[in-house]
């Protein structure tokens, strides 16, 4: 009798496995793995299908139909629309001059803030608390405040006029708007981004930075070639959640300003905003996609940069 | 695997994209022509429906030329009559006034009459010479019918008696027997109350119970109150002092009464300094209790505006129906629909409520009209009962909304084309109209009210909402008044109605004004087709006027107030918001190019703003209405002022009453290039862009824009667009007003007349002329983006306060406002 026979005629056991047996065992293995997975997976799965991809699908649709009710397909007739839209063009133009000026800052300023405080200075702890702050504050509040202190009868205009005799100025109705919302947003985002930064400069190997500092190296010199390299991820983040950040500002200048601000404030969502309380979908679906083809672009080239340089600091 | 991964996530995106694309691609291939998004819905056989009856009732004085005027006032509604109250007078003469036994009395016309359910009348009783004695058995000096109304089953005349001894009113009461239909004694009404109170109504309540109210006002004493004398059926009287149960109650008045059951009343009451409250009045225990009824506030109905019938039922009646108040479960029920009954609404609207039986319903209405010298009215008796099945099954319905308010005559149109129509059947609706969203909002008024920007809100607010209608395929299929609304004009929204005014279809711009069609275009487009207009301007002296002057530029207007108005300025009524929308809107070409271009930074508009700011005040002081009215008729020294000429009518009576002369003409208003008059467009019409049954609606504009339709617009005071329909009514008015220039000529003397400023003179035929000839100048029309309108209001009071400087609100005026213009595409 060969093995086979024998192992065959064992209990099965005491019997050893074969190769299709052993197959089969490890496809049923993976089977309730991937059901395993699926299990977890499916919640959050349908969640993003239901809440992001159905509805990013039903605007894609929406942007090629004459309108809501009217379902005629339209080519690009939105598209053009919306490219060719004066309002649309200068929503674009001011929201990308703010993202330009505000997520630099954001990103430079809390940076340097993490540096200092870092350093070791005394109530370090106190700081972060106090720069953390704006966050808590509800954005109503937030709004009052700008109110009191930037409209024309407001505060600094008072302060101007009494110290330096100064005129006064409707800072949200001239062109320092775009200054005024930017300083709001620099003091709502700084500590957040600060604390992101702080935490990462904890992470950088401190051997690294003593055995710099035994072979001479300058404080810039340690910084430029060794702490920013280990900065490198959270800069990126930090740069994405600032530009995200500076998409949402929308909600204090609307409250700020109403449907239809000075010029440099409107921005694109006050274009989409408009279009729906319009219910002019069709038009609202066709900006949304541009809008977000343009975003896909933007973060397709900065995660470019981010693993160029990020293999760079690995090496 | 990982290119596995790849080639999966690669299909699975080109899937969706191609799949989505591919799939609106396929509804193109389905769909071969354009389909528009509302959807045409016709009317079911078991759809709701009320057969309805419409009977005159007669007077009988219809053809006699000897009467004044005559009234008819419903009494009651029994089995087999309607009972009416018929009053009236006869024409005095002047030999009549100058007889020195003349007596106004003698010259009244009072009757009860009689009709059977189809509107025969059947009997007849004249009281207009009934003489009621004092104790002494002699005449009072004067004796007055109150009225006449149902109480307990008969008809009760009620009468005020002057004597002369007490120099006070004595009341007395006269009752017809239901019977034999003959007039009683004259029973005295005693009046046991003190001074300082006073009788007001006595009304038949609950089951059997007489509720008469007094009201008092102690004098020296701010407060007032109401006494109730409340008797039952047996006789005995319960006294309710409201001064006493609610001795904080400032009640001003209480005239209306309703039966909620049998044992109680509610009485509304109009406070004095406090809010409206309501008393619940218990004819059991003789309880007056406050009752919450903010349910039927918070339906937006009116205590004002409720009916009750003698046998029970508190109903609303408005201008879409009948609907009863069910007090018991707090609900508002419909009783008639006028959507499931064809009616003329402009007849309806006002008609009272006779009777409800649980199906049919009995209303009164009365149109009116002057026949000559003679003012005519006509009732009749309206009847709705439910039928098995609804006779327009198979129509089409078409949906036909308002911006503003309803004409009668566009109620009548829409009647008589229901009537005629095989196809389609029209149906209006309220949902856009500005009026019906200011009464359901809870505005507060108060000195710092500012209604200019409240109105441009409230029309932005209907524009929008419309217009999102209108593209979900859900809005109306007609759009009246949508000229005013610039947000609509725009081919998504309405149809261009040139495609019909071709003449194709019998229907032609050619005969039309012309001129006022080509200025309420939009651009090549004429989305609202205008069915009548008004024209707004300054009317003034010739004299006073340079040669070939037809408008006012702001110096001039300037100089003008100085030099010819002793400083009073025509437009003094307007607060400076209003003066300046007016302005701006009667020059908005100027400041709106063809593209759409704002453009506010030039010397046009700072004129303007200056202008506004140098001649009008933030709010216009009580004063400057109670001096002087717009137009006083009978002013010896003509007065320059604000004109809006809505019809010939109007232009008329300034020759017949004011101290025109003839040589008065409309003027501009205050502009950069002194422009003549602008048109304002009062009912327009449009189609919807999204209609299924743009052609079916095309019917109905065409029936708007007939000879028959256009006249009875031009009765609506309102200049009618088609040019035979004003051709056939100026002289119709002129007549008018020449026939009662005649009348005055018999009354009065040169001298009165100069000293009244009442003109002798018939009016020539050429002032049919003159009128066309300043319809025929006119050469744009007034109208401004509401949306604009608003943040011109928002930023105008910096500078108008001195906080900054023109520029600088023009600056943010554009900015702003243009966005809003860039936005629409």
């Amino acid at each position: 009798m060969d093995k086979e026979a024998i192992n065959n005629n064992l209990k099965p056991h005491l019997r050893k496995a074969t190769a299709a047996e052993k197959r089969r065992a490890h496809n049923i293995r993976k089977i309730k793995e991937w059901g395993t997975f699926t299990a977890y997976l499916t919640p959050s799965f349908v969640g993003v299908l239901v809440f992001f991809f159905v509805p990013l699908l039903m605007l894609l649709k929406i942007s090629f139909q004459k309108s809501s009710a009217n379902t005629d397909f339209a080519g690009i007739t939105n598209y053009l629309r919306v490219l060719t839209n004066d309002a649309f063009i200068s929503a674009s133009k001011n929201t990308l001059t703010f993202a330009l000026l505000a997520v630099p800052l954001a990103v430079i300023l809390a940076l340097l803030l993490a540096l200092l405080l870092n350093s070791g200075l005394p109530g370090k702890s106190l700081f972060r608390s106090i720069l953390l702050n704006p966050m808590t504050v509800p954005v109503a509040s937030i709004v009052l405040i700008w109110q009191v202190f930037f409209s024309y009868n407001g505060v600094l205009n008072g302060l101007l006029g009494d110290l330096f005799g100064l005129k006064s100025t409707d800072w949200l109705k001239s062109d320092y708007a775009q200054v005024v919302i930017l300083l709001l947003f620099i003091w709502k985002n700084l500590g957040y981004n600060m604390v992101l930064f702080l935490a990462a400069l904890g992470n950088i190997p401190t051997e690294v930075i003593e055995s710099a500092k035994m072979d001479g190296a300058s404080a810039l010199k340690r910084f430029f070639s060794i702490k920013l390299y280990y900065l490198n991820s959270t800069i990126f983040f930090v740069g994405i959640m600032s530009l995200i950040n500076s998409f949402k500002i929308f909600r204090e200048v609307y409250l700020l300003t109403g449907d239809y601000p000075y010029e440099n404030l409107y921005m694109l969502q006050h274009f989409m905003n408009n279009a729906f309380t319009h219910l002019d979908y069709s038009k609202l679906s066709a900006g949304a996609i541009v809008m977000c083809v343009v975003m896909i672009g933007i973060l397709g080239v900065l995660f470019f940069v981010e693993s160029k340089t990020d293999s760079s600091v690995e090496e | 695997m990982r290119i596995f991964k790849k080639v999966i996530s690669t299909v699975l995106t080109g899937s969706i994209l191609f799949g989505v694309i591919g799939l609106t691609g396929c509804e193109k291939l389905k769909q071969l022509i354009n389909t528009p998004a509302g959807t045409a819905v016709k009317i079911a056989e078991t759809d709701p429906w009320f057969d309805s009856t419409r009977v005159q009732l007669d007077t009988g004085y219809e053809d006699n030329d000897e009467v004044e005027y005559m009234s008819m006032q419903n009494i009651m509604v029994t089995d087999d009559s309607f009972v009416m109250y018929l009053y009236g007078m006869w024409k005095i003469s002047e030999a009549d006034i100058e007889d020195p036994s003349f007596d106004y009395a003698d010259y009244m016309i009072s009757e009860i009459a009689w009709y059977s359910l189809d509107g025969v009348k059947q009997d007849t009783l004249d009281f207009s010479s009934l003489q009621i004695l004092d104790d002494n058995g002699n005449p009072y000096a004067a004796c007055y019918v109150n009225n006449a109304k149902e109480f307990g089953g008969n008809v009760v005349i009620s009468y005020s008696c002057y004597d002369e001894t007490s120099m006070s009113k004595v009341l007395y009461e006269v009752t017809v027997d239901s019977q034999t239909h003959e007039l009683g004694e004259p029973v005295k009404v005693e009046s046991n109350y003190a001074e300082n109170e006073y009788a007001e109504n006595s009304v038949e309540v609950g089951d059997g119970y007489i509720l008469q109210t007094v009201w008092m006002s102690p004098e020296g004493d701010e407060n007032f109150s109401y006494k109730f004398y409340i008797t039952d059926p047996s006789g005995n009287t319960t006294i309710i002092d409201m001064s006493r149960e609610f001795p904080e109650d400032n009640i001003y008045d209480i005239s209306t009464f309703i039966n909620v059951s049998e044992t109680e009343v509610l009485l509304p009451a109009s406070m004095d300094g406090s809010d409206d409250t309501c008393y619940m009045l218990n004819l059991d225990t003789f309880e007056v209790t406050k009752v919450d009824m903010q349910w039927l506030s918070d339906a937006n109905v009116s205590f004002w505006n409720l009916t009750t019938l003698p046998d029970g039922g508190c109903f609303i009646c408005d201008e879409d129906g009948i609907k009863k108040v069910d007090f018991e479960n707090e609900e508002i029920v419909d009783v008639l629909d006028y959507g499931a009954c064809n009616v003329d609404r402009s007849e309806v609207s006002y008609a009272s409520l006779l009777s409800y039986d649980g199906s049919s319903v009995v209303m009164m209405g009365t149109t009116s009209e002057n026949v000559g010298t003679t003012y005519r009215e006509t009732s009749f008796i309206y009847t709705y009962t439910p039928a098995e099945t609804n006779p327009n099954a198979g129509k089409t319905i078409l949906s036909i909304a308002t911006l503003d308010n309803w004409s009668a005559a566009l109620y009548t149109a829409i009647y008589n084309f229901n009537q005629t129509s095989s196809d389609y059947y029209v149906i209006p609706t309220n949902e856009y109209s500005a009026s019906e969203y200011y009464e359901s909002q809870d505005y507060e008024d108060n000195e710092d009210t500012d209604y200019q920007a409240r109105a441009l809100e409230i029309k932005s607010t209907m524009s929008n909402q419309l217009a999102i209608d209108i593209m979900a395929g859900e809005g109306p299929d007609i759009i009246v008044n949508g000229s005013s609304y610039a947000q609509l004009s725009n081919p998504d929204y309405l149809i261009d109605m040139n495609t019909y005014l071709n003449g194709e279809d019998g229907v032609s711009r050619d005969q039309m004004f012309t001129n006022i069609v080509d200025a309420a275009q939009t651009g090549d487009a004429l989305f609202n087709v205008p069915l009548t207009y008004s024209m707004e301007g300054i009317l003034a002296l010739q004299d006073t006027l340079e040669d070939g002057q037809i408008g006012f530029t702001f110096d001039q207007m300037v100089e003008f107030i100085d030099e010819e108005c002793n400083g009073s300025n025509p437009l003094q009524y307007f607060s400076r918001n209003e003066a300046f929308i007016y302005c701006f809107s009667a020059m908005s070409d100027v400041f709106v190019d063809s593209d759409g271009k704002l453009n506010l930074d030039n010397d046009d508009f700072v004129n303007l703003v200056n202008f506004c700011r140098d001649n009008f005040l933030e709010t216009v002081p009580e004063y400057i209405y109670e001096d002087s009215m717009y137009y006083e008729e009978g002013a010896t020294t003509f007065q320059p002022t604000l004109q809006n000429l809505y019809n010939i009518d109007s232009y008329l009576s300034s020759y017949a009453y004011g101290a025109n002369d003839g040589t008065a003409i409309l003027c501009g208003l205050p502009s950069n290039d002194g422009r003549g008059p602008v048109a304002t467009i009062e009912y327009s019409v449009g189609i919807s862009a999204q209609s299924a049954s743009a052609d079916g609606a095309w019917t109905f504009v065409k029936s708007l824009l007939s000879e028959e339709a256009q006249i009875d617009f031009e009765s609506d005071y309102s200049n009618p667009i088609l040019i035979s329909a004003f051709d056939a009514t100026a002289q119709e008015s002129l007549d008018s007003y020449n026939e009662s220039i005649e009348t005055n000529a018999a009354y009065y003397t040169e001298e009165e007349a100069r000293e009244y400023g009442i003109r002798l003179d018939p009016i020539p035929d050429t002032v049919i002329d003159d009128y066309r000839g300043i319809i025929e100048s006119i050469s744009s029309v007034s109208g401004m983006d509401s949306a604009v309108g608003s943040i011109l209001l928002e930023e105008l009071p910096a500078y108008f306060e001195g906080q900054k400087t023109i520029d600088e609100v023009i600056s943010i005026i554009t900015s702003r406002a243009q966005t809003i213009i860039d936005e629409r595409g």
